[in-house]
Parts: C-alpha cells; sequence; structure tokens
C-alpha cells in the first residue's frame, strides 16, 4: 500500500513488490530547509561550525560565487547531517525478549495513505 | 544341520547412534531470522528415547514436526521444545510455506537448557540458510554464518521525497547491503539553474563514499541518474541519461544510508522513488 510520511512527505511503498517490507526513514534537513532553519534561528550550530558558517558567508561576500556555481554557505550545508524534527524511522528496534514484537524506532509525525495518482516506482522509458 | 546347532541370536536392539544425546533436561531451539513474507519454517526429525526401566518395551522411534511462522522484519522468532531423553537420529529444518530465496532466511537450531524463557543455549546443532528447496540438516555438522554465500538478490524501489528534498535510503536494522546498482531521476523545474547531484553512502552519521555526476543539469527536464558498477562517467543528451560509476565491494552496514545531496537543487525540483539493486544478508542481532 502506498504511504505518505507525514513527517517529510515522501512517498513509499510499505511492501515491496517481491512481498518483503519497506522500512522508511526520514531524509536529513536539505540545504534549502537548513537554510530556512537559520533564518528562523531553530538551527543551532556547535562554536567550530558556526565558525566554518560564518567563514563561508564572509568569503561569498568578499568574493560572490560565478553564476551556475554553489556558493560556499551551499557547500558547507552540503556537509552537514541534520536530522528533521519529528523524524520517522521505520527501521526495528531488536527486542531484547525474543518473545515480544520489535518496535520502530521513531513514529514521528506517522504516515497517512499517500494522495491518488502517487507514482512510486513508476519511471519513464 | 540341525536345528540344534543352529546359533541363537538376540533380536536385534535399537541404540543410538548419534552423538546428539538429549539428558531429559535439554531442550531444542529453533531461531529463525527472516526478511521473506509468507514463510513458515518447520523442524522435523526422528528421536529415539532411552529405555527408562529394564521391563520396558523395546523403545520406539518417534517422529517430530515442529512449526515456527516466523516475522518478517529480520529479527529473531524462537520456538524451543523439550525432547526427553534419547537420542536425535537426524533431522532437518524445511521450509513449509512461503518462498524465501538464499539470504532471506536463516536458521539456527541449538542444544539448550532451562525452562520458561530462560535458557542457555549449551551447543549448536547447525546453522545455515533456508530455501523452498534447501534445507538445513541437523545431522552432520552443518554450520554456515549469516555472511556466507550469494546473498538475496532485490530490487528496491525508496521514497519518493518530497519536492526540493534529497532521497535517503537506509539499510534496514538486521540487514547488510552490497551496492550494485542505483537510479535517480531528477525532474527538474523550470527555475534556472545548474543542479548537479551527488550520491553519498554513510554509516548512519559519516559519509565513507561520494561520488559526483559528471554534468549541470539544467531546467524543464528529467534527468535520468544512473549510478552502477562498471560504467564510465556519460552523458546521453538526447535522453537525459546521466551514468556515473560505483566503487567494488560497496557495503553497507545497517542503518547506514545512499542518498543524494544536490548543487543547486530547487524548491521545486523533485526527484522520483528510486530504483536499486543490492545483494542483501541477514545479520542476526
Amino acid at each position: 500500500m502506498k504511504q505518505q510520511c507525514i513527517s517529510c512527505g515522501g512517498i513509499f511503498d510499505d511492501v515491496q513488490r517481491d512481498g518483503m517490507q519497506y522500512f522508511h526513514a526520514c531524509p536529513p534537513l536539505s540545504v534549502a530547509e537548513l537554510k530556512a532553519a537559520i533564518v528562523a534561528k531553530t538551527l543551532t550550530f556547535t562554536a567550530a561550525a558556526q565558525a566554518a558558517y560564518d567563514a563561508a558567508k564572509a568569503a561569498d561576500v568578499a568574493s560572490p560565487p560565478a553564476a551556475g556555481t554553489s556558493s560556499r554557505v551551499d557547500a558547507f550545508l552540503f556537509g552537514l547531517n541534520v536530522d528533521r524534527p519529528n523524524k520517522r524511522d521505520e527501521n526495528i528496534v531488536p527486542p531484547t525478549d525474543a518473545s515480544k514484537p520489535a518496535t520502530i524506532k521513531s513514529a514521528g509525525k506517522g504516515v497517512q495513505p499517500a494522495p491518488a495518482g502517487s507514482d512510486v516506482g513508476a519511471t519513464a522509458v | 544341520m540341525t536345528d540344534a546347532s543352529i546359533l541363537p541370536l538376540p533380536t536385534p536392539t535399537l541404540e543410538g547412534v548419534s552423538p546428539l544425546y538429549f539428558t531429559g533436561e535439554e531442550s531444542i531451539r529453533l531461531t529463525v531470522f527472516n526478511a521473506a513474507a509468507g514463510v513458515t519454517v518447520s523442524l522435523t526429525g526422528r528421536f529415539l528415547p532411552v529405555r527408562q526401566r529394564a521391563d520396558d518395551n523395546e523403545p520406539r522411534v518417534q517422529m517430530f514436526a515442529k512449526t515456527l511462522t516466523p516475522a518478517t522484519d529480520r529479527s529473531a522468532s524462537t520456538r524451543t521444545e523439550q525432547v526427553g531423553e534419547g537420542w536425535l537420529l537426524d533431522g532437518a529444518v524445511v521450509v513449509t510455506a512461503g518462498t524465501p530465496t538464499d539470504g532471506q532466511c536463516f536458521a539456527l537450531v541449538e542444544l539448550v537448557r532451562g525452562s520458561q524463557n530462560a535458557f542457555q543455549a549449551v551447543s549448536a546443532i547447525a546453522s545455515g540458510y533456508i530455501t523452498a528447496k534447501q534445507r538445513l540438516p541437523l545431522v552432520g555438522d552443518k554450520f554456515a554464518g549469516f555472511l556466507d554465500g550469494g546473498g538475496a538478490l532485490r530490487s528496491i524501489t525508496g521514497s519518493a521525497p518530497g519536492a526540493g528534498l534529497e532521497i535517503s535510503e537506509t539499510c534496514p536494522t538486521g540487514a547488510r547491503w552490497a551496492m550494485i546498482a542505483f537510479e535517480a531521476d531528477l525532474v527538474t523545474s523550470a527555475a534556472a539553474a545548474n543542479r548537479v547531484p551527488q550520491l553519498t553512502i554513510d554509516d548512519g552519521v559519516n559519509v565513507f563514499f561520494r561520488v559526483s555526476v559528471n554534468q549541470n543539469e539544467t531546467a524543464s527536464q528529467t534527468w535520468r541518474n544512473s549510478f552502477q558498477l562498471g560504467v564510465p562517467q556519460t552523458f546521453d543528451g538526447t535522453r537525459f541519461v546521466v551514468t556515473t560509476p560505483l566503487g567494488c565491494d560497496l557495503m553497507i552496514p545497517a542503518g547506514g544510508r545512499i542518498r543524494t545531496v544536490t548543487a543547486g537543487i530547487q524548491a521545486g525540483d523533485a526527484y522520483n522513488a528510486p530504483q536499486y539493486l543490492v545483494r542483501e544478508w541477514i545479520e542476526g542481532q
């Protein structure tokens, strides 16, 4: 069944064509989301990361990137790995007691049926 | 020859010839780690009980068959059975329902002591992958590890991320992947920019492999980014197919991720659900 993750908007089949389970996990924040979080002051850098970010920003001002190339700030943000708030991760935590079922790592905001016409796995030739 | 000269022989007596002797205080435990759907596993065999008292009848060989329907998330499913005192003559773990392929259903049989849920493993009897056609014999010292064999060949359809977001696929808990191919189609919006996708593989936190496509991907196209073993970096400008090589023997541990990181990605750009081919083994936890 096609599902949509409410945390990240990703669409996936929870059972693959070979009948095996699929375990969705949200992607980290994208560069655009990181920039928005910086503006909204919801992202806190470590001291070292803040210094690197400030240096990249200053370098972009001093020497603006050529058209069609990435800025130094973007290059810095590409290297960050920041989980989104309320991340969903359906991968299991193995139970310590084998008689009990496994639980998923993080439910996030949950899932809902994917909108009709969602084209998971459909690729043009 | 007269009747008197015939040597009287005793009636043949059944004796245990198997080294798998159970004192009556031990049990046999079947543990299955499974990823395939609709699988039922059966522990079957023959058991010869000991004669308890001199005036008991000669023991008879007993058949047994105990079934287990394992979970499909690679976690351990177990069944423990008391067998009494005697010898395990022979037996096997067989798939009685479902069609797991090599690398999808791993069985471990042990001799354990204890009761209720407090069992202590004493010795291993057999271990290895089972399929619809391949059983695991209990007698004959068959011991294979989780990472033995060629693994299960799997073609997986991943998650289609939201607009402007990147692909991120995670190797499931209890699995290990070897990467063969990964296709990620990027549908670019009308916003003018040069997008340059990069494929990264990490251990869940730190990136240990990355490769960039050698092409600026422009607006209003569907770019077929195909990462494969054994291909050179190429660009088909007619069909917008971009091929990029992967490293050989690229192993991904459980929790490791395959991700795109796309320079210049725009808010209206969207990746389709990726399709990828991996070899998969179970790593029991």
